[in-house]
């Protein structure tokens, strides 16, 4: 009892101190904390291949879904503190500015394909992106084409869609004419049944990042590159030029949609079912979802043949634009580890992205798309949306790139936009208060977000 | 007296006859309605993920007025699943191995709270000393404080103690869970009677026997109710072991649960209803079986009336 | 007697204590102490006196009534959810211990919703509230006041069947002697209630009014997955408040933790007139 005593005093007193003990370690070991759940058994896997060969011991902690900043603020604190952490934008770079190491000079950022595809915070790279995304409009490619045979379709082939305003009269067009469409995929003999063009935008917690997130990322996007600032690290005000654009995607949406635009909010639409079963046409979303989507255990009808995705197309440069390619996971390492800890840490970045089973791991185990020279021929990406990135690119369109990553307080900003998009949705509300939590929202959480 | 007791008893046989049936229609009722819930995560741990939103309340994609009966039973077999996500949801989550962990937290912290909080209950109910009084105050401030406030330096302090294991974790759920504790059997002890305990002197038991062969005994129906209620809070508790615990090696059902989930909201609905179904089970069956001491557990006359 | 148990401090109270204060005290004080820093992690602190707590009402110079909001909503949600779950809790406790056919089965499904985590159940019902709700163009989120009345009814249906049987124990403690008693001397059903019943019961009652005070107050779980604090943060109780305090705004875990100890304290000082209240009424028989 009397020891359990002293050590707790002990305890008790190094921890109001706030003291973290020096490590000191002959040879570096590596922390890994992981945000992605579904990659967690593919990296204990690749761990102890690594720790087999070199011998260095590798550690890798997979935080739960929507519990990565507690787990980081959490693992930080502890004095086996991760080497690798994720973060996911300029906002998280900030939070954690004391402890990103410049990974400029670092073999991760030699790879690169796309030097764009870091955060720079505070005159150094901060994060480097361990893999991309990209997201658009998944269309159901079968049902098109179907559409496409009925007289008077304002479209000959899924192609000629490469505008805004084609893609609003196509929507409009397969919403006036439903049951017709229906009869006709009836005959064509699949078992799809189409309830309206869009999936639906769902505005709960689940699904609104969808719409204050990745569609508020194009106005942004627009809007940061006639101001020639950095595309992901943004400025302190915007003035909301596309913001009409905005507004004739969402109503967009929302209007050649079977879902009731009073009920958005509600929290029980789920829009990839809805895709999933052929019920609806187009569905904005990522390649993320093309496992989903073509896992046969989860039931749904569409197969791979099925789908494909098309930009967002925003009527600003529609001839231009490509599918919004990016990230929200970019690695850093911790400045705060010792130096063996960082040496070591580092290696075995080089290694993962380098070696045939780091690639092979993180390729095909996990089905990431990696932004690294070195993916090349058997390690490029198996994904059917992301080897879309490749189409639109051959075509000579431009990615564009993830602005809403500039986003400042992020969760805080996001709410604002999207209560003022519920209210608009469903009638208590008007355009200019979307507007305004957009713009001003912007500025306040700006100054707020960088105080002293 | 116990005639008297027994008269009365026909009597309320008599009476129950009476109302009784309408009771136990009436809360046939209620129950069939508050089970409902828990009947829809039954029903949709069978189905297929592509229809779990499209009818969470269903069991066919087919009416059957209005489709008839071979489309309506074609139906069934397209929306319900068998054990898929049964067996997805054990592969998962190494379901068994995180089981055992559940268990020994649960059972490990319950037997550790009841154990230490009745005694300092009882000796904070009957030594009166300024900080006696202290004790008891802090243990009844310590279940207003969110958990917010004090997650990351308690975990903090946990890694600093080395408390990251199941053993480790038995220690703080004692911490934090002696509050409700505390202030429970503190109520019931109020109400026993000195006089016992007294008597007990008199016959030459020390303190600790006396606790342990007189007032323990008595506790049991506060005991069992405490351990129902603490075991739950354990059992579920989702936030706490996965700040404190090294996750990689001990995983408890409820992150189990958690891990399910991927990101983007990518999730396997199915496989997470029957992860909630087989988790269950045993707390209902524990709860079954100590219900049979709260009611038997009363001591008659022990309690001052 | 009181002397010789003194002593016996080292077994009887030591290892609570010790436990106690590893789980509890020193978690708490750091965290006293961290609401006057700005912190990243909590070995990463920089001492910014009383900011914090001026930043919970005034953000970019302007008064913010979130919390305050929060504030009322809160004790409004707690005064109704601990009204409404003790009375029924208390009249279902009465009507299971009458002996009646099923008595067993309907205390365990009374107690099941207790069972699931607060999580998964929320939405379970959401499916359900929206299920009904959709027919009339309305959400769980419409108004403030649809969030309050749905979070209202998820926690009553989980936390009834908890008190249920702490005052099925309490009821098992009356003495039948006591209750034949007053029917011998005539007293009526509703009389033998208010005059027997409640007030032997009285310790059970501040047992369960206290326990629905600190759950209405620190409610979580519920909030987060069945209304998100939507619409427009109209809804979000004070322990979601805080969360997204610490999380939503970059540097601000100082504040979050400033408006957990002001929580803290409040619920504190509610609580200790609550105990007055309930405790004073307590027969000393």
């Amino acid at each position: 009892m009397k020891k359990y005593l002293a050590a707790t005093m002990t305890a008790a007193m190094v921890a109001s101190l706030a003291v973290v003990p020096a490590q000191a370690e002959e040879t570096g070991s590596v922390y890994l904390l992981n945000f992605k759940p579904e990659t967690d058994e593919a990296w204990q896997d690749l761990a102890a291949v690594y720790t087999e060969q070199t011998g260095v011991e590798v550690t890798v902690l997979t935080a739960a879904d929507g519990q990565y900043d507690t787990t980081l603020q959490a693992e930080m604190a502890k004095s086996e503190a991760p080497t690798i952490f994720t973060i996911g934008n300029t906002s998280d770079a900030a939070t954690w500015d004391n402890y990103t190491y410049d990974l400029s000079g670092s073999a991760l950022y030699e790879h690169l394909t796309d030097t764009s595809l870091v955060i720079e915070y505070n005159d150094k790279v901060a994060g480097i992106a361990n893999c991309y995304e990209c997201y658009g409009i998944i269309y159901n490619k079968t049902i098109l084409d179907v559409y496409c045979g009925l007289d008077g379709a304002v479209i000959e082939s899924s192609d000629a869609i490469d505008s805004l305003e084609t893609l609003i009269a196509v929507a409009a067009d397969i919403t006036d004419r439903l049951d017709e469409l229906n009869e006709a995929l009836a005959d064509a003999g699949t078992d799809f049944e189409v309830a309206g063009a869009f999936a639906s935008a769902g505005l709960d917690s689940g699904s609104s990042w969808r719409f204050s997130g990745h569609l508020a990322g194009l106005p942004l996007y627009y809007e940061f590159l006639d101001d020639g600032v950095d595309l992901i690290s943004g400025e302190a005000e915007i003035d909301g030029t596309y913001l009409d654009n905005f507004k004739e995607v969402w109503d967009m949406y929302i209007t050649y949609s079977d879902a009731d635009a009073a009920t958005l909010a509600s929290g029980a639409l789920n829009a990839e079912t809805e895709f999933g079963m052929g019920e609806a046409v187009f569905y904005q979303n990522g390649d993320w979802e093309y496992s989903a989507l073509t896992n046969e255990e989860n039931g749904y009808l569409v197969t791979a043949d099925d789908i494909s995705m098309m930009p967002i197309y925003f009527g600003v440069d529609d001839e231009n634009e490509g599918l919004a390619v990016g990230t929200e996971n970019y690695w850093a390492v911790n400045s705060q580890a010792s130096e063996e800890n960082i040496a070591a840490t580092l290696d075995f970045l080089e290694w993962v992205i380098t070696s045939d089973e780091g690639r092979d791991s993180l390729t095909n185990a996990m089905g990431l798309t990696t932004p690294f020279d070195t993916f090349t021929d058997e390690y490029e990406s198996s994904n059917g949306f992301a080897q879309m990135v490749n189409t639109y690119a051959e075509q000579g369109k431009t990615s564009v790139a993830w602005s809403f990553n500039a986003t400042p307080n992020v969760d805080d900003w996001r709410a604002d936009v999207v209560s003022a998009l519920t209210a608009y949705s469903d009638g208590s509300g008007d355009w200019d208060a979307v507007v305004s939590a957009f713009v001003d929202g912007w500025a306040n959480q700006w100054a707020l977000a960088n105080e002293e | 007296m116990a005639k008297v007791k027994k008269q009365s008893e026909q009597v309320n046989a008599a009476r129950k006859a009476k109302h009784g049936g309408i009771l136990t229609a009436a809360f046939t009722v209620l129950s069939l309605a508050w089970i409902m819930p828990i009947f829809v995560v039954l029903l949709n741990s069978f189905k297929r993920k592509a229809y779990i939103f499209k009818y969470p309340f269903g069991i066919s994609s087919k009416s059957l007025f209005e489709d008839g009966f071979e489309k309506w039973q074609a139906g069934i077999e397209k929306v319900m699943v068998g054990l898929l996500n049964y067996k997805n949801a054990l592969e998962d989550t190494d379901f068994f191995n995180c089981f055992g962990t559940s268990l020994f937290i649960t059972v490990g912290s319950v037997a550790a709270i009841i154990l230490f909080c009745s005694m300092t209950a009882w000796y904070l109910t009957r030594v009166h000393t300024k900080i006696s009084k202290l004790i008891y105050t802090l243990c009844l401030f310590s279940m207003v404080v969110p958990f917010q406030m004090v997650m990351f330096t308690l975990s903090k302090f946990a890694n600093i103690l080395h408390l990251a294991t199941p053993w480790g974790i038995i220690v703080i759920y004692l911490g934090f869970g002696a509050g409700l504790a505390v202030f429970m059997f503190s109520g019931f002890i109020r109400s026993i009677s000195l006089e016992i305990e007294e008597a007990a002197v008199i016959d030459g038991c020390n303190p600790p026997q006396t606790f342990f062969r007189v007032i323990f005994p008595i506790l049991k129906p506060t005991t069992v109710t405490i351990a129902i209620l603490e075991a739950m809070w354990v059992w579920n508790d989702y936030l706490l072991p996965s700040l404190v615990l090294n996750v990689n090696k001990y995983r408890t059902i409820p992150i189990a649960v958690q891990y399910l989930k991927q990101s983007h909201g990518q999730l396997d609905w199915g496989a997470m209803m029957a992860v909630l179904v087989m988790a269950i089970i045993p707390i209902v069956a524990f709860y079954m079986a100590c219900q049979k001491y709260i009611i038997e557990g009363v001591v008659a006359g022990a309690v001052k009336g | 007697m009181e002397k010789s148990i003194k002593k016996y401090f080292p077994i009887f109270v030591l290892p609570t204590l010790i436990a106690f204060t590893i789980g509890f005290i020193v978690p708490f004080v750091y965290g006293v102490f961290l609401s006057f820093c700005k912190f990243t992690t909590v070995t990463d602190w920089t001492w910014v006196g009383l900011k914090n707590y001026t930043r919970i009402f005034y953000v970019n110079g302007e008064l913010d009534t979130t919390f305050l909001h929060s504030i009322w909503y809160t004790v409004l949600f707690t005064l109704v959810s601990m009204a409404i779950i003790n009375v029924v809790a208390f009249a279902i406790a009465m009507a299971l211990t009458k002996g009646i056919r099923g008595t067993t089965i309907f205390r365990t499904v009374f107690f099941m919703p207790n069972l699931i985590g607060g999580i998964v159940l929320s939405y379970i019902w959401l499916m359900i509230f929206n299920a009904v709700l959709q027919n009339f163009s309305k959400t769980i989120v419409s108004t403030q006041w649809y969030a309050f009345w749905g979070l209202i009814i998820v926690v009553c249906w989980q936390q009834i069947g908890y008190m249920m049987v702490i005052y099925i124990a309490g009821l098992q403690n009356v003495p039948g002697d006591l209750i034949e008693a007053a029917k011998i001397d005539g007293a009526s059903g509703s009389q033998r209630l208010r005059y027997v019943i409640i007030p032997m019961l009285m310790p059970t009652i501040s047992t369960c009014t206290f326990l629905t005070l600190t759950n209405g107050f620190k409610l979580f779980d519920q909030n987060l997955a069945l209304t998100g604090g939507n619409p427009g943060k109209m809804s979000e109780l004070l322990a979601l408040n805080i969360y997204n305090t610490m999380y939503g705004t970059t540097g601000w875990q100082g504040v979050g933790q400033a408006k957990a100890v002001l929580f803290s304290i409040m619920v504190a000082v509610i609580a200790l007139l609550q105990n007055k209240l309930t405790t004073s009424k307590e027969v000393q028989a």
